[in-house]
């Protein structure tokens, strides 16, 4: 194609996003914030005046309220942070201005800090599901940017992804959602909720895309001390050439026996046999395994992630940006009181206090040492069940289950449920349990990818792909070939 | 070039010195029976950047000119360790001979206050850098008894200083610097091992000396590169602690009144109580009751990794530790120097052995007593010296230009007053590099021999005070005649011997007035 060509084609495919967005996003409530159409098309001519610098030049992008500009304020969906705009890029978002040479076309909807599964939790109100045409929830947290994906608004979008934030909508949208493993992407200039496990995904519709958006956003950066340095990342690539070469496009996939769980809808446990189905049709080697640990993992996550929430979400006084009450004491003389009740919303609420009851003396030991100790259990139980060792431990000995290179599961329990059931919720804890699929690989760092799989009575069911911590990439060709089943 | 009239200087760290030894005096007069004293130290950290990011630490910046993104906790911001503050600890650790952990964590301290932005403060708490140390205190560092104290070191951690809240008079206002915020500092934890307030006092003392030699910390309490608190009990009741205290009186005066306060209580029937406890520089006061039910909610800190040392980098920063002050004391108070305690500890504390050890060098091969080094930098140039340039000392009057000026003065070459003076213009003129003999050529310093000059002098001297001439003669205030040299020096800008200056006067003297020739030899 010549450069004239891709241009035109890139133009014809940012008018059809603009369009998407200008009719459909005041229903949809996926963008919070949009790009003027004038904006998006003159980076557009710049960026196509010449040959494409990247595969993602001139692509559109939408990015979750959580990532921080210098340009608009950054919000994390919270009147805390109403108005607070950063002095300082997120550094994943510089990678695909500078080098990706992509275009963003506005902020998308989330629930407060990320803290949610439904994107209801969010001062600009949910952003709701373009599948459906009765209100359904989009997923959260990052339901804005799995929403604005899905109704073709852009060709990607950044997510989070801290417990399934990314995966959870995805699936909810019908869209491919892919968390990294953690350590990959630089969270530099990422509002934090829990840093132990926040990653940053992509969400797009198609498997080539996402690795594009990946293969720019996945660097060594050294303003982030979780940052994987450069030697880890040339050992990861030297190891996922060298697995190709051994696999030649068939491969061990692995049941967890502990994934099936009650809660699941017959929707998606029969999507889930299906897919087995044609993976062993196509010549892939199916074993079933047992990882009794997992059954640990959501009380682990919901210890873990609220602990680290309080932690980081008591920088948040009024002195200095965002939301400030007009008094900084209230009657009992309490600091920061008023502040902190008016401005966080009831979710972050409930996080703050469970985190900060499990971080108090008289629990510490009960519940956050503890819940470390499983998180490692569970850790070493993915170690066990991968063929491949994980680059960053010991190698260790494997017991006489057979070992595979991927895990294959469904990303939640449910399709998207009705938003009327979602707010009529008695219990916090009913939401909590969606999380349940898609905890252990966040707490185990892995990389997990969300595939959309259509079933024959016209539902979108989320198909989830795990592999070895930095096995990414091989991660990323299993995820198409399930899209092409 | 200006006069220099030398007052008699003591060098400034010496009157802290002094104390040292008063505290000993003080010892044998007070009882302190059943007194257990422990401190917490906490040092601000030598480094040019924070501790977690690349704002630069300074004392004189104008309020919140240092701060970063990190500093102030904007959101998406995050830390990254500053490896030469873990150097400095790793140091200070070292000289205190403590367990090294070549493994261990930042953990997060919780509490809401204006000056500490993120809400809480990134320390060491489950997993510190070093453990388990000690620090010898001998007689000579200021404690009452004839043998070694070994106080024990707990616990030293890495963590970050807070910022500063400055209140406006008469307002409700508040205001926040947060240049501070984020500083290097190692908290230092002792074991109660200290059983007067003098050996608390000489502990800390000997602390800021040790770690000031490393260059690890100023440990200055004016500047609040030191702050101290002291846990106090007393027959083994519950330990009560005296925050942020602000000097080494401070420090004997807070506990010999928190020991006091102690026995009252016991007196009157009470239990002590473990309480936080004020000291304004006369009272002690109770601030905070039950201590130790504060909830810090500790957290080890989710995005820090484990901080690993490497059992090379122990081993080099052990065999790399410089010579430590008590044997540097010793070998200075030791033949062929035989300085007195006094002086001794004046050259270490300000940095200026090696110093003076080149020069001693340089004036013994010309065959002149290198001793003579100690006394010119100690009791002439440390007096001219700003504050806290001390070691900028060497960098300016080099060995070698300090030993010029000494030799052409032993020669007769030079007064000691030009000697001074030319130091003085070094000093001022740090651009200046020319050696010494240049600069004596140049200004032509070298001491005068000619009498006419010197007699045109003395005789204008004592024409302008004839008053104090009468005095001299009569014998009723002879030394006056030291007046008089002094002036004839100044006029003569120094250079005249003072021992031709005092011929010279009072040979003008007996020539005018022949009795006066008659009431010296009386004396005779």
């Amino acid at each position: 194609m010549s450069v004239s060509q891709h241009a035109d084609k890139l133009l014809k495919e940012a008018k059809i996003c603009l369009s998407n967005i200008s009719a459909l996003n005041r229903r949809l409530n996926a963008l919070i914030s949009v790009r003027p159409s004038e904006s998006v098309l003159a980076r557009l001519s710049e960026m196509t005046s010449t040959e494409p610098a990247s595969p993602l030049a001139g692509k559109l992008f939408a990015f979750k309220d959580n990532f921080c500009t210098i340009d608009q304020p950054t919000s994390c969906a919270s009147q805390m942070l109403q108005g607070y705009v950063s002095p300082f890029e997120a550094t994943v978002l510089t990678r695909l201005y500078k080098i990706g040479h992509a275009i963003d076309v506005g902020r998308a909807n989330m629930d407060e800090f990320a803290m949610g599964t439904d994107n209801v939790f969010s001062i600009y109100g949910p952003a709701l599901n373009s599948l459906y045409s009765a209100p359904h929830s989009a997923g959260g947290s990052s339901g804005g940017s799995a929403c604005a994906v899905s109704a073709g608004m852009c060709h990607f979008a950044l997510g989070t992804d801290t417990g399934g934030s990314v995966r959870l909508p995805a699936a909810y949208c019908g869209v491919i959602g892919f968390k990294p493993s953690y350590g990959l992407v630089s969270r530099h200039g990422v509002i934090a909720f829990a840093q132990s496990l926040d990653t940053v995904g992509v969400l797009a519709r198609d498997v080539p895309t996402v690795r594009e958006v990946f293969n720019v956003i996945s660097a060594h950066d050294p303003l982030d001390p979780t940052s994987l340095s450069n030697e880890v990342r040339q050992q990861l690539k030297r190891n996922t050439s060298r697995r190709h070469n051994e696999r030649n496009g068939r491969y061990k996939i692995g049941i967890p026996l502990e994934f099936i769980v009650d809660s699941c809808s017959s929707d998606i446990t029969n999507a889930w046999t299906i897919v087995l189905k044609k993976l062993l049709a196509q010549g892939h080697e199916l074993y079933a395994v047992s990882m009794p640990e997992v059954k640990s993992a959501l009380p682990t996550y919901y210890i873990l992630s609220p602990s680290e929430a309080a932690s980081n979400l008591s920088r948040y006084d009024g002195v200095r940006y965002g939301y400030r009450a007009n008094v900084d004491r209230d009657a009992t003389g309490v600091l920061y009181g008023v502040t902190r009740s008016h401005g966080f919303g009831s979710e972050v609420r409930r996080r703050i206090l469970l985190g900060n009851y499990n971080l108090s003396s008289g629990a510490f030991k009960n519940h956050y040492i503890q819940a470390q100790k499983v998180r490692r259990k569970l850790q070493l139980a993915f170690d066990r069940v991968f063929s491949v060792d994980h680059p960053l431990e010991k190698p260790i000995k494997r017991d006489d289950q057979p070992t595979v290179d991927f895990l294959v599961t469904p990303c939640s329990t449910g399709t998207a449920p009705l938003l009327a059931d979602v707010l009529s919720q008695k219990s916090p804890l009913d939401s909590y349990i969606n999380d349940v699929l898609t905890v252990p690989a966040s707490l185990a760092g892995i990389p997990a990818a969300s595939i959309p799989w259509n079933t024959d009575d016209g539902k979108v069911v989320g198909i989830q792909v795990m592999g070895q911590y930095g096995d990414d990439d091989r991660v990323l060709d299993f995820s198409e070939t399930l899209t092409r089943l | 070039m200006q006069i220099y009239v030398r007052p008699h200087v003591l060098a400034r760290n010496s009157t802290v010195f002094r104390d040292a030894r008063r505290w000993a005096v003080t010892a044998v007069k007070d009882s302190y029976h059943g007194l257990k004293c422990g401190v917490e130290i906490h040092l601000q950290l030598n480094t040019k950047t924070k501790l977690f990011s690349n704002s630069k630490t300074s004392f004189h910046a104008a309020p919140n000119e240092n701060v970063s993104y990190f500093d102030l906790a904007l959101p998406g911001s995050q830390p990254i360790l500053n490896r030469h503050a873990v150097l400095l600890a790793l140091k200070a650790a070292t000289a205190l001979n403590c367990k090294i952990h070549r493994r261990s964590m930042f953990d997060r301290k919780h509490y809401f206050y204006a000056d500490q932005p993120a809400g809480y403060q990134i320390t060491q708490f489950y997993h510190a850098i070093a453990n388990d140390g000690i620090l010898w205190l001998q007689p000579r560092d200021g404690i009452s008894s004839q043998d070694k104290l070994g106080v024990r070191i707990t616990q030293i951690q890495i963590e970050q200083d807070t910022g500063k809240s400055v209140y406006e008079i008469d307002s409700d206002r508040t205001y926040i610097d947060f240049n501070r915020t984020n500083h290097p500092l190692i908290e230092i934890v002792t074991a109660p091992d200290m059983k007067t307030p003098q050996e608390a006092a000489a502990f800390v003392h000997k602390l800021q000396t040790l770690m000031k030699h490393l260059g690890v910390s100023t440990g200055e309490f004016q500047s609040g590169a030191i702050r101290v608190d002291v846990n106090v009990s007393t027959n083994g009741g519950k330990r009560c602690e005296i925050k942020n205290l602000a000097s080494i009186n401070d420090i004997i005066y807070a506990i010999r009144a928190e020991y006091g306060r102690q026995l009252r209580e016991v007196d009157e029937g009470k239990v002590v109580e473990s309480v936080t406890l004020a000291w304004d520089g006369r009272n002690i006061s109770v601030q905070r009751e039950k201590e130790g039910s504060t909830e810090y909610r500790y957290i080890p800190d989710p995005e820090l990794p484990p901080l690993l040392l490497s059992e090379d980098i122990i081993t080099k920063t052990r065999e790399n530790q410089p010579k430590l002050p008590d044997e540097l004391i010793d070998e200075l108070m030791a033949s062929p120097h035989g300085l007195n305690l006094a002086n001794a500890h004046t050259l270490v504390g300000h940095g200026l052995v090696d110093y003076y050890y080149s020069s001693y060098k340089i004036l013994e091969e010309a065959d002149i007593k290198g001793k003579n080094a100690a006394n010119w930098i100690i009791n002439d140039i440390l007096g001219i010296v700003p504050a806290g340039e001390e070691k900028l000392l060497p960098s300016i009057l080099t060995p070698s230009r300090l030993t010029d000026l000494i030799i052409a003065q032993k020669q007769g070459k030079i007064t000691k007053i030009v000697g001074m003076n030319i130091i003085k213009f070094f000093l001022e003129n740090p651009e200046d590099h020319r050696d010494s003999a240049q600069v004596i050529d140049q200004y032509q310093l070298t001491t005068m021999k000619d009498n006419s000059i010197l007699d045109a002098i003395c005789s204008k001297v004592l024409e302008q005070h004839s008053d104090l001439v009468e005095l001299v003669i009569s014998g009723k205030k002879p030394s006056a005649i030291k007046f008089f040299i002094g002036m004839v020096m100044k006029n003569g800008k120094g250079r005249f011997s003072p021992q031709d200056s005092e011929t010279a006067i009072r040979r003008i003297l007996t020539d005018r007035h022949p009795e006066y020739a008659n009431s010296q030899s009386d004396r005779v």
